[in-house]
């Protein structure tokens, strides 16, 4: 079996894809370099493996039909993430309408659905940070996510989400000093 | 793990958060070789989206390929499989038509003889049959049933008319009874009196009362006057409607007209026309 080809970074990888003979290794480098970042991206959001699968599978379809005319404005991947950001939020508007459940009955599923996660145990750090992120509102827990364990830089955020750097600062802020408040015992 | 980006943790500092402690390890399960096969999951997506008919057998995608075997032919073979796994006689029912319903014993060899039977008690029975009830009327009830009827109507009848006198009736008003004050009464009256003066007046401009004036107006006018003008105007006046209000004897002996003398036909005037 032929090696497949290495494209060194995002421009070769896209010059790759529009040459018919090349487009699939070079789609095929793309999913395995992405795959994982995008997947954890969406798992964070929506908590389920299946629904996080359907959205990432969803994604790559749309980055198969809309690469050729990727236009290298943006980077590749803040492109793939925007890309990501809106199915998942799209996909948690579409299962929010189909339960028309109301904000306080939204965090109980979503506390209900973390603590149905495999392994769940809130005396663990981790399990006790996502649940606490799962307090957060939408947007400030996509900036959270994406600051914190993403590291992403604010200016490629800016980019993902249409917000300023300005605005995403703050909203990280926010997220933080929440998450603070989530872990500080009662008094 | 993954060392943090310095950025990041002095970013968590400034804020003064002990987050840049927490691990960043995601604690959820992801099933054992998703990513691995994560790339062949998707082609095998894109040929169900692009229509594409798949090539049979599937190409081994990794571990996409079925670790199950099935007997060679197994499908073609099924629908026999799952006859033999059905009842026998249900499937026999269903394959050859053959009747699951069993008659009695001798049922069709014994038929002929009882439909004979059948054939001759009937013949045997008087034309259109016995009508006649064998039930029993008490004597003379069909004769006296329209009075017994009668009569039970009427006692009826005079049982609720009892019924009703011990029973007066309760006399419920239409609406409920307002007690005024005696001051409101008074006014009341007032206003009925004021109204009926007020109709009388107005009475008194009707044609009966115009009529009288007019009398008076007319009896105010001499004689004289009241003659030169029938002179005048003699020709105007219908002769039929004169004729018709005189005796038939006045028509037998010369033409009416020609008969009446002036001071009857001012009386005319005077009773017919001008009043």
């Amino acid at each position: 079996m032929a090696a497949q080809p290495v494209y060194t970074d995002d421009r070769a990888l896209l010059a790759a894809f529009r040459e018919e003979r090349t487009k699939e290794a070079a789609f095929n480098q793309l999913v395995k370099t992405y795959q994982e970042r995008l997947y954890w991206h969406i798992r964070r959001m929506v908590l389920d493996h299946e629904d996080a699968n359907d959205i990432l599978q969803n994604v790559f379809i749309k980055v198969w039909r809309a690469l050729a005319d990727f236009r290298e404005q943006s980077g590749l991947y803040t492109w793939l993430y925007r890309i990501a950001t809106n199915e998942t939020l799209t996909f948690i508007e579409q299962k929010k309408r189909r339960a028309s459940v109301s904000l306080s009955d939204e965090e109980t599923d979503l506390s209900n659905r973390l603590a149905a996660q495999p392994g769940f145990d809130d005396r663990q750090l981790e399990w006790k940070l996502q649940k606490a992120i799962q307090g957060l509102p939408e947007k400030q827990k996509l900036v959270f996510n994406l600051r914190y364990f993403d590291e992403m830089p604010y200016e490629k955020m800016s980019e993902v989400l249409g917000t300023s750097v300005g605005a995403l600062k703050a909203s990280y802020h926010h997220a933080v000093k929440k998450i603070e408040a989530y872990f500080k015992p009662e008094d | 793990m993954k060392a943090r980006s310095p950025h990041i943790v002095d970013e968590l500092k400034t804020l003064q958060s002990t987050l840049a402690e927490v691990p960043t390890a995601m604690p959820f399960e992801v099933p054992g070789g998703y990513f691995a096969d994560f790339a062949d999951t998707l082609r095998l997506r894109f040929l169900l989206e692009e229509n594409v008919t798949l090539p049979d057998p599937l190409p081994a995608f990794g571990r996409l390929t079925t670790p199950f075997v099935v007997p060679e032919g197994y499908f073609a073979r099924f629908p026999f499989l799952l006859a033999e796994a059905l009842e026998v006689s249900i499937l026999e029912a269903h394959l050859s038509r053959k009747n699951i319903f069993k008659a009695p014993q001798g049922y069709f060899e014994n038929l002929p003889e009882q439909v004979m039977e059948a054939l001759a008690l009937s013949a045997a029975l008087p034309e259109g049959g016995n009508k006649e009830m064998p039930f029993a009327v008490p004597e003379g009830y069909f004769p006296e049933f329209s009075g017994n009827l009668m009569a039970r109507v009427a006692e009826e009848d005079r049982i609720k008319a009892l019924a009703l006198v011990a029973e007066k009736p309760k006399t419920i008003p239409l609406r409920p009874r307002i007690s005024l004050p005696v001051q409101m009464m008074r006014w009341a009256a007032a206003a009925v009196l004021i109204l009926g003066v007020t109709l009388g007046i107005q009475q008194a401009g009707t044609p009966q009362n115009t009529v009288a004036t007019t009398r008076r107006a007319l009896a105010a006018i001499p004689e004289n006057t009241l003659q030169e003008y029938v002179h005048q105007h003699a020709d105007d006046f219908d002769i039929d409607m004169i004729e018709a209000r005189l005796p038939q004897s006045i028509f037998q002996a010369a033409s009416p007209v020609q008969t009446l003398g002036t001071h009857e036909i001012q009386a005319f005037l005077s009773d017919e026309v001008l009043l």
